[in-house]
């Protein structure tokens, strides 16, 4: 009697003790070189105002960290937590190995409303939320305003619409010889994602709205590849070409994302401006984004999968995610870090090239959340190369590539 | 006299070899020499540009000591254990008569009709299992064996003579022996190839070491590597520095085994 008494006392303190001592929480990223660095900085804090917690990040690289999850997720051997480009997050939360996170977020009073609209369709499944978006990219116009001088052009006024951009385009190649905008002509998401840009801008959406169907193949979308190809085969101020002719200063113009405010200005040896990527007349302005998802994994304990979520809800609060962002010049996922003072004070004085993308942030809108995107992105992207080749007109191109995706979405 | 206009012809011919086997790694070279704000210039067969920042900026950016201390460990584990092991059941598949021997052989070689990712996660999960999750066991074991080795080993015993080793035989030597005291002597050509095969192999390796190691004490030099190469853009000049230190114990390896290596190729083609 006395020493079941004892070993239930005993028991109970270990546990106790065990829970309030040591949360050991695994954590899996991709997040490399300065971005990782942040993140260490900001753990560690965290570790320092939360004894008992240890965070133990693990890098992997970008390209296998899908493989890896996905190895782990079949043998049970998961992380507590763990990012993921957002593309992957229908695959992941399919899987039915990640926790869902609505009752931590009502508990939490987490404000779902101050964040952009675009980043959280992913992570939704059956009407539960499994994944918070923590941190996004989006595409934009950059310009060589060396290049527009030599043109004639205003150095600092980007074209607002396709008929400028055709316009600026032609008078590049007819005055400097250099290419008027750089396409990605290389294929697979690299094409599937810019084309989806001119696509969105026209008006076309890329599937139907429960997402069991292709849409592109709409009018709209005949136009907005029509101008596409009307650039590269009609009037020749586009290059089929590998990409990174922009940044040797033989393209005037290109699409691309806000991470390259960081890359460019160290890279190329012309004075670059930036702006939100033009739409046609009577269009909508759009564009597309990346960035990372964070989740828990399910088979944490409750204990754990608390402390993973405050962790979680830390990081994912306006100041850390303002300081977040400024170390990493990733953008804003909450419209109540895109407006905060000190963060657009930041952008102003630091990163000025940034501005348009944060400010895209509003209408950047989120690949289609289906398990088989990269397929369907594949198949999409080898159309669009056919139609920019002249081999098929973008009608034809558009309605083969309807045929192909169409069974995938079944 | 044709003789000294086919000596230049061929000499040209083989120059034009060279460059085309070098010219990647100048590449490399040159790129790693460059600073940032080169990088779109075109490549450079020669350096123009000596950063020599980059080294030091790839080499601390990510633990590499460590890094090469665990590629050295998991080479050197794989080469000798795959040298003896895939000689060994090479000796066996060319010498020895058993019921199923060619049918076994056969199996063997067909492994190696199975694509890596295909055994990643069954692999994966027998690791697991033994609980060798972050460690040497799990980078060195389930590759101590080769197909392909043991496929070089027994076309090159088999052209070996076999009445060297009835002569042994006679003499009342049993089979270890005769495998260790007449027949591995006999083959150094063979056994510096595959040393070489396999020490590329194992030093280059990046996805298994990827996915069974967690911890950075236990990652490699090519997970080192993929460092550089961001979500958000590859880091150039740094991945090239840091790849040009990672190569360098191959080249090395490569240049110090070359002659037993091009023998051991040659070799391995003859028959009886």
């Amino acid at each position: 009697m006395k020493a079941s008494w004892l070993k239930a006392i005993v028991i109970t303190t270990v546990v106790l003790l065990g829970l309030s001592m040591a949360q050991k929480l695994t954590f899996w990223h991709y997040w490399d070189g300065a971005n990782g660095q942040v993140l260490q900085g900001l753990i560690e804090r965290y570790q320092k105002e939360h004894p008992g917690v240890t965070i133990e990040a693990v890098f992997v690289p970008g390209g296998e960290l899908l493989t890896k999850l996905q190895t782990a997720i079949t043998a049970k051997q998961t992380p507590i937590m763990a990012i993921s480009d957002l593309v992957a997050m229908p695959l992941l939360t399919q899987s039915g190995s990640l926790a869902p996170l609505d009752d931590f977020i009502r508990q939490s009073n987490l404000n779902l409303a101050d964040y952009f609209p675009g980043p959280l369709v992913y992570g939704m499944y059956q009407g539960k939320r499994y994944s918070l978006p923590v941190s996004a990219s989006d595409l934009g116009l950059f310009w060589n305003k060396n290049l527009f001088r030599q043109a004639g052009l205003d150095p600092n006024r980007p074209p607002r619409n396709w008929d400028e951009l055709l316009r600026y385009a032609k008078q590049i190649k007819e005055k400097t010889g250099k290419w008027g905008i750089e396409l990605f002509t290389q294929g697979g998401e690299g094409t599937t994602w810019q084309t989806q840009v001119y696509f969105w801008g026209a008006g076309a959406e890329f599937l139907n709205a429960n997402n069991t169907a292709p849409a592109f193949n709409s009018p709209q979308g005949v136009r907005a590849l029509q101008f596409l190809v009307d650039l590269a085969q009609k009037d020749k101020v586009a290059p089929i070409a590998p990409w990174g002719l922009f940044g040797r200063g033989e393209a005037a113009m290109v699409m691309d994302g806000s991470w390259m405010t960081q890359f460019f200005p160290q890279q190329v040896n012309f004075e670059l401006g930036s702006a939100p990527f033009p739409y046609p007349a009577g269009g909508r302005p759009a564009t597309n984004m990346g960035g990372e998802q964070i989740f828990i994994f399910q088979n944490a304990d409750a204990a754990t999968a608390k402390a993973a979520w405050d962790f979680i809800n830390w990081f994912s609060s306006t100041p850390v995610q303002v300081e977040w962002d400024r170390g990493t010049g990733f953008l804003p996922v909450r419209r109540s870090v895109a407006n905060d003072p000190a963060y657009r004070a930041w952008v102003s004085n630091a990163r000025p090239l940034m501005r348009p993308f944060v400010d895209s942030m509003a209408f950047a809108r989120p690949r289609p959340p289906v398990a088989r995107y990269p397929q369907i992105s594949d198949i999409f992207a080898k159309y669009v190369q056919e139609a920019l080749l002249g081999r098929l007109s973008p009608k034809d191109a558009l309605e083969r590539a309807a045929q192909e995706v169409a069974p995938l979405l079944r | 006299m044709p003789k000294p206009w086919k000596a230049v012809l061929i000499h040209l011919l083989l120059a034009g070899g060279a460059f085309l086997s070098a010219m990647p790694f100048l590449w490399m070279l040159t790129t790693a020499l460059k600073p940032e704000s080169a990088l779109y210039q075109p490549p450079l067969l020669f350096p123009v540009h000596f950063e020599w920042e980059n080294f030091a900026k790839a080499w601390q950016a990510a633990p590499f000591p460590r890094f090469f201390l665990n590629s050295a460990v998991m080479t050197v584990g794989i080469v000798l254990a795959q040298t003896l092991l895939s000689a060994m059941a090479g000796y066996a598949f060319a010498r020895m008569r058993f019921v199923g021997r060619d049918l076994l052989f056969f199996g063997v070689l067909g492994t190696m009709m199975i694509p890596f990712p295909v055994t990643l996660i069954p692999s994966f999960l027998v690791v697991n299992a033994l609980g060798w999750i972050d460690t040497y066991n799990a980078l060195i074991i389930p590759r101590a064996v080769s197909a392909f080795a043991i496929f070089l080993f027994r076309q090159f015993f088999l052209s070996l003579p076999r009445e060297l080793e009835e002569a042994a035989l006679i003499d009342g030597a049993g089979r270890l022996t005769i495998f260790f005291r007449i027949v591995l002597p006999l083959s150094t050509p063979v056994m510096a190839a595959n040393a070489i095969f396999s020490f590329l192999f194992a030093w280059n390796d990046f996805l298994w070491p990827l996915i069974v190691t967690n911890s950075p004490d236990m990652r490699t030099v090519q997970v080192g590597l993929a460092m550089f190469q961001g979500q958000y853009g590859v880091f150039w000049t740094l991945l090239s520095a840091a790849a040009t230190i990672v190569t360098l114990p191959a080249v090395l390896a490569f240049l110090a085994a070359q002659r037993q290596f091009i023998a051991g190729i040659t070799n391995t083609g003859l028959k009886e």
